[in-house]
């Protein structure tokens, strides 16, 4: 099933400019850099999880693929179209193929509007003719199970996964290419969850559509995902299948990661330290248990496997077994190039 | 060298420098001596829909030194539970309708509220489901917590330093693995993470040195790497000073972690109770079964999650009969006729089930 990728990431980075004081013009601004030289793509339905803790910059690269933010570095080629994010039209373009379902349920949703005005919003936007739109919002409200009785109702009415139902039609009511699911379960009971993973998994197989599914809560993601990448303060440490990562993790970080939804009983005696990443080097270095001399340098994305990247110097000697899809190595080379060269 | 920096040195060599003292009268851990014992408490709401039973004769007991856990979805009384036993349901509606909450033999529920004030914030302390409302907006965290110490100390007629009360704070922090504990005091709420308020939260509420600490969803928002922090500091608070927790959550993962045993609550009563390993692991109530098999495991290619319709209970409109019927994959006649008691089982577990009528079995 090799076909274009339907996005790619080439060496994205998104910063943020905080100003402080009335002389903030003149002042030196701090900078947060959300997001550093991130490669990757998604493929053609293909579940993409993206894992990483808060302020990792999971939310930024979801708000990034919708336009909500500009990249300040880097590209974003979407169906092999380079996004020029001053451009409109590219803008809207990109709007067009990617869908979006935010964390909260409860503050994406417009209280002053009926559900079936919140579906169908996006519908008329793209200029859907009446009859069809109609027609539309009665698939899409079937396809993600909602009730005929809440269609009238205002969001507030209803209960959390309802909700998150509706924000699913809504992403969906104009045919999308990307799906994005920013945290779409967090707030939701055990039970209410599994309904919603089962409804994004049915639509996976409806729907020939991609997805990209962020979650800090990696049971989860390893079960939507095909390939999981993990975030670690805006820098992407590990990318790999689902199963060789969840079974053979490799950077030091996903080894920590990984042990947590292994371990049942959290031992008394390991007191956890505080992640904080460090200002030069490899982001991990601070706590990483296996840190060395090499580690004050930024390690570049080094192949480990098929279809298995990680950004740790331990790597650098491995021998790389092969056979790697074209897009990746491309990309990862890139990266090499771009961090020799810095 | 200052306080701070032994603090430090001492929480990362894993030996806490001057280790953290619990007044003598704290029991030893692993005494059983029953701590909280809560019988048939019910609780009504006086709603403009009417009488509502948020809590129907929930009976439950936490033991020195056990981590107790109280699971169900949202809308099973579980926060009305842990409010009920703070005495800090908003009365009216509230009205305690019945039952007894007696800590450390003493009954809350005789007599005015003054008793649950007495103890409250001393000998029992809570961490609120939202740490940012727990704390006060205005004052910076080091001055909330030399209150607390403040009060602490006029309530006990116990004079206290102010350098003890520094250094106090400081080591209480650097216990909860806070980096740089000097600087978080001069720090207001909102410019702490939400990890790190919670935290403050549980250190304030452990500064009284309680005896039972009641929390509602210690790590719900936060990201899977500062809860499992929280929780091993929780276990370790638990094992090292015999402090008994009582944990509202809605997350099974959690409660198989750190809880010791379980109640099971759904539509305001007690479904199962028993020891945690094996009420999550081998449930003997449908609803039970339901949250334990809603949890996902596998990879992309397992089958899809087993999905009971339906939402979670509404006390407005409970059926009559057994409150899980209308999303139990089992239900029979009787259920709908009658509500099934609490059956005791061996080993200590509990089921509200009528299939455990006749002691444990398995199901079809």
């Amino acid at each position: 099933m090799e076909s274009a990728p339907i996005l790619e990431l080439t060496g994205l980075s998104v910063v943020f400019r905080t100003h402080r004081g009335i002389l903030r013009g003149l002042a030196p601004s701090d900078e947060v850099r959300a997001l550093d030289n991130v490669n990757f793509e998604i493929g053609s339905q293909e579940v993409f999880g993206l894992a990483g803790e808060t302020g990792s910059g999971k939310s930024t690269l979801a708000r990034t693929l919708v336009g909500l933010y500009s990249p300040t570095a880097g590209e974003v080629r979407m169906l092999g179209r380079t996004i020029d994010y001053r451009s409109r039209e590219d803008i809207r373009y990109l709007r067009k193929n990617v869908g979006i379902v935010f964390q909260d349920p409860v503050g994406s949703l417009n209280p002053r509007l009926r559900v079936k005005e919140v579906i169908a919003e996006a519908a008329i936007a793209s200029g859907m003719p009446l009859v069809e739109r109609k027609q539309r919002v009665e698939e899409i409200v079937q396809l993600v199970g909602l009730r005929e009785s809440a269609l009238d109702a205002f969001p507030r009415e209803l209960s959390g996964g309802e909700k998150q139902r509706v924000s699913v039609a809504r992403a969906l009511i104009v045919p999308k290419k990307l799906l994005v699911l920013d945290e779409p379960t967090s707030s939701l009971d055990v039970s209410v969850q599994a309904q919603v993973l089962n409804l994004l998994r049915d639509i996976r197989r409806k729907l020939e559509i991609s997805i990209l599914f962020i979650s800090h809560d990696l049971r989860v993601l390893k079960y939507m995902s095909d390939r999981v990448g993990l975030l670690f303060y805006g820098k992407l440490v590990e990318i790999a299948d689902t199963r060789r990562l969840f079974n053979e993790p490799r950077h030091p970080y996903t080894v920590e990661l990984v042990s947590h939804i292994n371990d049942s009983g959290s031992s008394s005696s390991s007191s956890p330290v505080e992640h904080k990443p460090s200002d030069t080097g490899c982001r991990y270095s601070q706590v990483c248990p296996s840190r060395f001399s090499r580690c004050s340098e930024e390690p570049p994305m080094y192949s480990i496997g098929p279809g298995h990247y990680a950004a740790c110097h331990l790597f650098e000697s491995e021998p790389s077994s092969g056979k790697l899809s074209g897009g990746l190595s491309q990309l990862s080379a890139m990266a090499d190039r771009e961090n020799t060269s810095n | 060298m200052n306080i701070g920096d032994q603090v430090r040195q001492g929480a990362a060599s894993g030996h806490v420098v001057g280790r953290w003292d619990w007044p003598g009268s704290l029991p030893q851990a692993g005494s059983s001596e029953v701590i909280l014992d809560v019988h048939d408490l019910t609780i009504d709401f006086n709603s403009i829909d009417g009488r509502l039973r948020p809590l129907e004769k929930v009976s439950i007991s936490v033991s020195n030194g056990e981590i107790v856990g109280v699971v169900g979805e949202s809308g099973s009384g579980k926060s009305t539970l842990s409010l009920a036993l703070l005495g800090l349901l908003d009365s009216p509606p509230a009205v305690y309708a019945g039952g007894s909450i007696s800590f450390q033999g003493t009954d809350l529920l005789k007599g005015s509220m003054a008793a649950f004030s007495k103890v409250r914030g001393f000998k029992l302390g809570m961490v609120l489901q939202e740490s940012i409302e727990a704390l006060n907006p205005v004052y910076t965290i080091g001055f909330q917590m030399r209150e607390a110490l403040e009060v602490l100390a006029e309530s006990t007629g116990r004079p206290i330093k102010r350098e003890e009360i520094e250094s106090e704070c400081l080591r209480l922090l650097a216990e909860l693995c806070i980096d740089n504990p000097e600087l978080v005091l001069t720090k207001y709420p909102h410019e702490l993470s939400g990890g790190m308020r919670k935290r403050v939260a549980i250190a304030m509420s452990v500064l009284e040195r309680p005896q039972l600490l009641i929390l509602d969803e210690p790590t719900t928002g936060l990201d899977a790497y500062v809860q499992n922090r929280i929780l091993s500091l929780l276990k370790r608070m638990s094992e090292e000073y015999g402090l008994a927790m009582l944990i509202v959550t809605h997350d099974l993962v959690l409660a198989s972690r750190i809880c010791d045993r379980v109640y099971v609550m759904y539509a305001g009563r007690i479904l199962e109770s028993g020891l945690a390993s094996q009420v999550l692991r081998e449930p003997l109530h449908p609803y039970t079964r339901v949250l334990v098999s809603s949890v996902p495991e596998g990879f992309s290619d397992s089958p899809d999650l087993p999905v009971q319709t339906g939402e979670p209970a509404d006390i407005r409109k409970l059926p009559r009969g057994c409150k899980f019927q209308e999303r139990c994959p089992l239900v029979r006649e009787r259920c709908r006729m009658e509500e099934p008691q609490l059956f005791l089982l061996p080993e200590g577990r509990t089921s509200r089930c009528w299939l455990m009528e006749s002691g444990i079995r398995t199901y079809p």
